[in-house]
């Protein structure tokens, strides 16, 4: 698989990771529904951690499935 | 320097479910409600999107008189507003009490909108989907030719 060398949300400008922007956040998820490593996507650290608590907050809300498959 | 002043506005944001177990009618007044609530701590409600039917992605419990109640879908909303860290605490014990409420989570955020992608997605019709019908009717009556031409036409003008 090929890495990605630039942040997705910095390139767009994004101030805040949001938790209901679900298409968003479900790039950045597995098949299992695991979120993957910034290294991997290319995500900075800043927003990796921001992506975190999104994806976080969605799944308390049950936007995203805590595990799939 | 007071350290009790805060220069920075306090911006909020509650998400919220509704059971599904109301009909579509009854969800104005129930958002309504939590809407009230947000009203009497807050002095500006920044944006807003009405409760829309969702699948929720697991099951969720909610404890109803001492009984489990299971709901696959909801009503998903949410208030964006400016309030105080009081007022928080008062407005997570009326959505505590009231009983439509499934779910609730709220976050500090910013006043911009946060929206990547325009609208929310998750959007699920109860009803069968009669928009998507005339919507692809329309689609096949306007022949394609005829707007292809046009275009060549501005093109060429």
């Amino acid at each position: 698989m090929k890495k990605n060398t630039q942040c997705y949300f910095t390139t767009n400008n994004v101030k805040q990771i949001d938790y209901k922007d679900v298409d968003i956040l479900k790039k950045f998820l597995n098949p299992h529904a695991r979120m993957i490593a910034g290294e991997r996507t290319g995500v900075c650290s800043k927003h990796q951690r921001q992506l975190a608590s999104a994806v976080k907050r969605a799944r308390f809300m049950g936007l995203l499935p805590f595990v799939a498959k | 320097m007071n350290h009790n002043e805060h220069t920075e506005p306090r911006i909020y944001e509650l998400g919220y479910h509704l059971v599904p177990t109301l009909a579509e009618e009854q969800i104005p007044k129930a958002s309504g409600a939590v809407r009230g609530m947000i009203e009497r701590i807050s002095k500006d409600i920044i944006a807003e999107e009405l409760p829309v039917f969702i699948d929720l992605a697991y099951q969720i419990v909610k404890t109803v008189e001492h009984k489990n109640k299971r709901f696959d879908q909801a009503y998903f909303g949410w208030i964006k507003f400016d309030g105080s860290p009081e007022g928080i605490a008062e407005l997570e014990e009326g959505l505590k009490k009231d009983e439509n409420v499934l779910r609730y989570l709220i976050v500090k955020t910013i006043r911009e909108n946060t929206f990547i992608a325009k609208k929310f997605t998750g959007v699920k019709v109860k009803e069968p989907e009669e928009v998507a019908v005339v919507a692809a009717e329309e689609a096949t009556a306007t022949p394609v030719d005829e707007v292809l031409d046009k275009a060549i036409e501005e093109l060429v003008a």
